[in-house]
């Protein structure tokens, strides 16, 4: 993305526009029944000549499909003389059989079989995922090759980008793109309300530097939810829909914070909360909070012979949030943002009262881990039951991402320095404490099952 | 000017009927005595359809008053009142509304401070927050408690002032105790508290999106302390008029930041502020009969200090004496006395100075004591020796 100075000097404006949303076709690489042929011949079948191929390599056991990854800088494109490849903007890379002169260029120049010369018509041939619907992918009965509308989120989160210049926050940070996911889908009418604490330079910014569009309140660590009452209050007598949102860190939400937070939500204040929950206080270095992991270790709670890392399990602030019988709580990570723009609609709509989203935002650098694994660890916390997601309705539970197949713990403990001096037996403490909080959240589901809004026996 | 009903209320009362009037947007709260009645009536009114404002029963006063500043933030009129820990309790909170320039106001039924714990009248807590960057109005009678809130926020909302205003009433003395209180016409008041300047301040609206408690770093910061001085100056200079245009609306007057109380020809000044001004007042009708001439200056408006005025009092008399309901630990005397010197530091010759301490935890200043304090005062003036601090009801 080129940048240049705006008008204020000082800035940077992107002037060129963000590349084109698209929807993708998906394949699970090598995963494929040996032998299966179901998306060559629907190809064959719906357009005449079969733009995927089949590979089946017995003796590395990779059996799997080849089509076109329509790349975003496409190699085909810049070989072909004729300029008979563009790349639309919908993504699709689109051939022009007209200006094709069958030189082989593009074949030659694509490391991935995406396009072939096609011996009958002595033209080039590739995928154009057929106008949306491809037949390969209605045909793929396994789910290995899918057709996936990556556009989704994108028309989900349908607002603008909420920041205005460069962000202070350090590169690869989760928080930063959690506020970003939660005002494309929340928009500009807004108060953002943060705390000190690095979501203070996402809301607020520095200065006479404001980062976002947004009206925004630094408030003080103490008392987030009580200045969004007073400010959502008068918004409403005046007849605003702006809603009042905060995004807050865990340190302000569970520990110093709580007391209003608690109040809020008895009160139901018609307020959405967002605590961005990255397990201690980073933003001074990296002190352990009230929901730091067991045994992770921080600055206050080191590794050494007399200690390891933090003796007590998180408070699950979010089910303390749900026994409030809010209006609406929810658990997200930044690594399943459909999931998490579906629970901000739902919190967005819960006008009635308290909305509170408790988001897992990995602080790499807090946790000892590389500039891009923020995004990996989230994953891994879900998939390994660290970190469940569900949602509640009024004290009302469901899972929204059930684990049935938890992978390893070492899995999700082994991508940072926090938890790295757990041996066997840490771990499996560890793993009791996962199991516990997981089995709990399971527990209250069973016993609390969600109800749709207005369903019989809901308040 | 327009004619009044006189009722009979405690001081809890009339500031609640003074709120009343103003139509706030919202109201915060936190029980604590001695400030709760006006709380429970604020809510009853509420109930009684007597009060349109949103009431908020919070979890704590940090809360009681964040609420009050957020509403203030986002454009409305906003209450709330609390006591002695409750506003230690709130005092980020408060810090954050006067650096934040919101124009709430607070009124604090005064008492002492724990520990030792006591509910017991006295100035401690407001002393407390006396540099916290509010303007602190300080009232004598369950009459200038009602009428004090009406001039608060007409200085809160004033564009050249916008700053959070208290209204402080000693606990007990006036929150609890019944006195004949001229209730203002609603029209009345309405008039007075016409939106100044057209009401334009920069309010938290998604149509134009501003920053409330900006991150600031470096040279800024200085220019925001600066402005707020400023402010608090205006405070000062409007309080003065302010009190003649509420003399032509209500038919009353206070002497706007500074009362001065038979001072004409007095050798000797005292000063003091809250409840028991009205006390001295007394004794200083008594021995002005009695042909010593005494007089009183009543600091009306703690902060912004009425400096040059008292200056002006204090110029030329035998000597001074100051009463306090509280003390300033590290100065052992009194938070007033303290300030009382700062101003006559100003005077090009020294005015001998004595500081009386009393009526901690709600113990009475008589006027027996006070009259003697004045007699103490005057031997002072004399050249009798003595200590500088002398305090009253000591076990
Ligand atoms: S310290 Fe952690 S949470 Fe804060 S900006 Fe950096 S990565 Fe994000």
């Amino acid at each position: 993305m080129a940048l240049r100075p705006g008008p204020a000097g000082d800035r940077v404006t992107a002037v060129t526009a963000p590349p084109a949303l698209r929807d993708t076709l998906c394949i699970e690489w090598g995963a494929c029944p040996p032998g299966c042929r179901d998306c060559v011949e629907a190809c064959a079948l719906a357009r005449g000549v079969a733009r995927v191929t089949a590979l089946d390599l017995a003796e590395v056991s990779f059996h799997g499909a080849l089509t076109c990854g329509q790349c975003g800088e496409p190699a085909c494109r810049d070989a072909c003389p004729t300029g008979a490849i563009v790349r639309e903007e919908s993504g699709v890379v689109r051939l022009d059989q007209e200006r094709c002169v069958g030189c082989g260029a593009c074949a030659g120049a694509c490391a991935w079989g995406g396009i072939t010369l096609d011996a009958v018509t002595g033209r080039a041939s590739k995928c154009d995922t057929c106008g949306g619907r491809p037949a390969c992918a209605l045909a793929c009965t396994t789910g290995r090759l899918r057709w996936v509308e990556t556009s989704a989120l994108a028309r989900r989160l349908g607002h603008p980008d909420p920041f205005t210049q460069g962000v202070s926050l350090c590169p690869g940070c989760a928080a930063e793109l959690g506020f970003r996911t939660a005002f494309r889908a929340i928009g500009p009418d807004a108060v953002v309300f943060a705390a000190p604490g690095c979501a203070c330079m996402l809301a607020c910014g520095l200065g006479t530097a404001a980062t976002t569009r947004l009206p925004s309140v630094m408030s003080l660590m103490t008392n987030v939810p009580s200045l969004m009452t007073g400010v959502a209050r008068q918004l409403r007598r005046s007849g605003a829909r702006t809603r009042a949102v905060a995004f807050v860190g865990d340190g302000t939400t569970a520990d110093v914070g709580f007391q209003p937070l608690s109040g809020a939500a008895e009160r139901g204040e018609p307020i959405v909360y967002i605590c961005y929950d990255n397990e201690g206080y980073m933003n001074t270095g990296a002190q352990r909070s009230s929901t730091t992991l067991q045994g992770a270790r921080t600055m206050t709670t080191p590794v050494g012979p007399g200690q390891a890392g933090k003796r007590q399990v998180p408070k699950d602030v979010a089910v303390l949030m749900a026994m409030h019988g809010a209006a609406y709580v929810a658990t997200a990570s930044v690594s399943h943002p459909e999931d998490f723009a579906a629970k901000l609609e739902r919190a967005l709509a819960a006008e009635d009262g308290l909305a509170y989203i408790h988001l897992y935002a990995p602080c790499h650098v807090g946790w000892q881990a590389p500039m891009d694994a923020a995004v990996e660890i989230a994953r891994m916390a879900v998939l390994t039951r660290v970190f469940p997601l569900w949602e509640a309705r009024r004290g009302r539970f469901r899972l929204t991402h059930p684990i049935a197949h938890p992978r390893p713990l070492g899995d999700f403990a082994g991508l940072m320095g926090r938890l790295r001096h757990l041996d066997e037996d840490g771990l499996r403490a560890l793993g009791r404490a996962v199991e516990e909080r997981y089995r709990r959240v399971e527990a209250l589901c069973a016993a609390l099952p969600w109800q749709e809004p207005g369903a019989a026996g809901g308040r | 000017m327009t004619t009044t009903a006189l009722r009979v209320m405690d001081g809890n009362k009339a500031a609640a009927v003074g709120v009343i009037l103003c139509r706030p947007d919202l109201v915060a709260s936190y029980p604590i005595s001695p400030q709760t009645p006006l709380l429970e009536a604020l809510y009853r009114a509420r109930a009684e359809g007597r009060l349109e404002a949103d009431t908020v029963e919070v979890e704590g006063e940090n809360s009681a008053l964040s609420a009050a500043i957020g509403a203030a933030a986002a454009g409305g009129r906003a209450f709330t009142a609390t006591s002695s820990m409750g506003l230690m309790f709130m005092y980020d909170a408060y810090l954050f509304a006067s650096g934040q320039r919101v124009p709430v106001v607070m009124t604090v039924a005064t008492r002492e401070q724990s520990a030792p714990h006591t509910v017991s009248s006295g100035q401690q807590d407001i002393m407390m927050v006396k540099d916290g960057g509010w303007v602190q109005l300080i009232a004598e009678s369950c009459q200038e408690i009602l009428d004090s809130i009406l001039v608060a926020y007409r200085l809160a909302e004033d564009p050249r002032v916008q700053l959070p205003v208290n209204v402080s009433y000693d606990g007990y003395y006036l929150s609890h105790l019944s006195e004949p209180v001229a209730v203002p016409e609603q029209g009345a008041v309405d008039r007075f508290l016409a939106p100044v300047g057209g009401g334009k301040r920069p309010v938290l609206s998604a149509a134009a999106p501003l920053t409330f408690g900006a991150f600031i770093v470096g040279d800024l910061y200085a220019g925001y302390r600066y402005k707020h001085c400023q402010a608090m100056q205006a405070a000062l200079d409007l309080a003065d008029g302010l009190d003649g245009e509420f003399l032509a609306a209500f038919g009353r007057e206070y002497g706007g930041s500074l009362e001065a109380y038979r001072v004409e020809d007095a050798e000797i000044l005292m000063v003091a502020m809250g409840s028991h001004s009205g006390t001295l007042k007394v004794a200083v009708d008594r021995l002005r009969d009695e042909g010593v001439a005494v007089g009183l200056a009543r600091v009306r408006m703690f902060r912004p200090f009425p400096r040059a005025r008292l200056a002006a009092l204090l110029r030329g008399r035998r000597a001074v004496g100051v009463v306090d309901r509280s003390v300033s630990f590290g100065w052992n005397a009194g938070h007033l006395f303290v300030d009382v010197k700062a101003a006559a530091a100003d005077l090009e010759a020294r005015v001998p100075m004595v500081n009386f301490i009393g009526g901690l935890a709600g113990t009475d200043l008589r006027r027996e004591m006070l009259e003697a304090a004045v007699r103490t005062t005057l031997a002072r003036g004399r050249g009798e020796p003595g200590p500088e601090v002398v305090w009253l009801n000591l076990e």
